[in-house]
């Protein structure tokens, strides 16, 4: 049997409220992985038709979604498909009740690549984050004070999990 | 004709090798609101771009003598402004500095044009050096001809979203003169986002350029008036599958094409040098007593 090929693209969703603001967005996302479907399938239809829909529908599917990071990983068949998509997704302008904003992260072949490159961007910005709390800068950027800010930590990984 | 030259070769050398990385060469400047500014050249930065054009947009409906305005005719303006600049600090582009690099901040000018008397204001304008990229809107393809045939040399060749179907019509020979003289084609996708009949409107002009020309020579350019019509360089280069592009065409729009737009203004700005071919004598012996002369080799890209 020959093998499906696909592409994983990693998507951060960002709010447009929080876009202009210095400091970090720590609230989660309300929005469950059928609520994103919905939008991008209907920005599909409206951007591609008929034929567009129907062709990227069928094997398109979200993978992980992570509320409290806004980071989503959707799944598509390789090739006109996968362009369709990654085509609307600049347009995706509102998913449920909140206006958002989608920027594409990477384009893995596989979900072990996808979330690789996840773990190490991670890291990466848990790094900073600390690093700014140590410096006197820190303490500006953040509207919650230091001891609240380490217990909202905890939940949020407490929800990864 | 005598060689202009407002920068010395050591200077060029280092212009020509820089490298824009992901460019974004159309931010227009709202007259009323320049503290905006900022916030926008600073969401582009953090999305990943390191070059940026702030965009002055004038009509020539605006421009008029100053014996006009003497006679009366307010709000209109007789001389071409200065270009506006924005002060960054180190705070203000956190990714690039943790690699060790600078942003590029350009210049440009963009021209409403409805035939070639806007060169008489162009022509006596010292503001004018100070941009560094060009840019032309043509209403109709007559006006075009007669610019093209003038003489008359810019960069970028960009339009407005009521233009589209009444404007310019595009076959291949007019199409092909422009790639010629250095010429690039812009596509701004802000309007996209927003507004439906502006969609179909931009989609079919991409569309266009692909049957007449095979999108050679495009770049893809914002046109953000606030910060949430910006997008990462990855999204603007995947619209290239609605635009009628190749995926390499849309990576290109975004990268290379931006550094050759960088290139042939900074040419157009030095003007035109003159390369002499000699015939050199050698002697059979060949002991290397072979006369030759070398000349400056600098050619007007």
């Amino acid at each position: 049997m020959v093998r499906r090929k696909h592409r994983y693209a990693v998507v951060q969703l960002e709010r447009t409220s929080s876009i202009a603001l210095p400091y970090l967005d720590v609230k989660p996302l309300k929005a469950s992985e059928d609520d994103i479907f919905k939008a991008v399938k209907i920005k599909l239809g409206e951007l591609h038709g008929d034929y567009g829909r129907a062709v990227t529908t069928l094997g398109m599917r979200v993978k992980y979604l992570n509320e409290a990071t806004r980071i989503v990983v959707l799944r598509a068949r390789l090739g006109e498909p996968f362009k369709m998509m990654a085509s609307t997704l600049p347009f995706v302008t509102s998913i449920g009740a909140e206006s958002i904003q989608c920027t594409t992260l990477y384009i893995a072949g596989t979900i072990r690549h996808s979330l690789i490159f996840l773990e190490k961007r991670q890291k990466r910005i848990f790094k900073q984050v600390l690093e700014m709390f140590k410096s006197d800068k820190g303490q500006k950027k953040y509207k919650m004070s230091e001891p609240e800010l380490k217990e909202r930590i905890l939940q949020i990984t407490k929800l990864e999990m | 004709r005598p060689s202009n030259l407002q920068l010395d070769s050591l200077h060029l050398e280092t212009a020509m090798d820089t490298d824009l990385g992901y460019a974004d060469l159309n931010i227009p400047v709202n007259q009323g609101n320049v503290g905006s500014l900022k916030k926008i050249v600073v969401r582009a930065l953090e999305l990943g771009y390191r070059t940026v054009a702030i965009n002055t947009i004038i009509d020539q409906e605006n421009l008029a003598s100053k014996k006009k305005l003497n006679q009366g005719k307010e709000g209109k303006l007789s001389v071409i402004p200065e270009p506006t600049t924005v002060k960054l600090t180190e705070d203000d582009y956190p990714l690039l500095h943790s690699k060790g690099l600078k942003p590029i901040i350009l210049t440009r000018l963009t021209v409403i044009i409805t035939d070639n008397e806007f060169l008489i204001h162009y022509n006596k304008s010292e503001s004018v050096k100070n941009y560094d990229l060009v840019a032309i809107v043509p209403q109709t393809s007559q006006c075009l001809l007669s610019l093209l045939k003038s003489g008359f040399r810019f960069d970028i060749l960009s339009f407005k979203p009521d233009l589209i179907y009444d404007g310019v019509k595009w076959q291949r020979k007019l199409y092909r003169e422009c790639v010629d003289k250095f010429i690039h084609f812009e596509l701004i996708y802000a309007h996209m986002v927003t507004d439906r009949d502006d969609r179909r409107k931009i989609i079919s002009l991409a569309q266009n350029y692909q049957t007449v020309g095979k999108s050679k020579k495009i770049i893809l350019s914002s046109g953000a008036k606030s910060p949430l019509e910006l997008r990462a360089p990855n999204d603007v280069a995947n619209l290239s599958f609605i635009l009628g592009m190749n995926e390499n065409q849309g990576k290109d729009a975004v990268k290379k094409n931006c550094l050759d737009v960088y290139r042939a203004a900074l040419g157009r700005k030095m003007g035109v040098f003159r390369a002499r071919v000699e015939r050199v004598d050698m002697d059979v012996s060949r002991n290397g007593s072979s006369e030759s002369e070398s000349s400056d080799m600098e050619e007007d890209e």
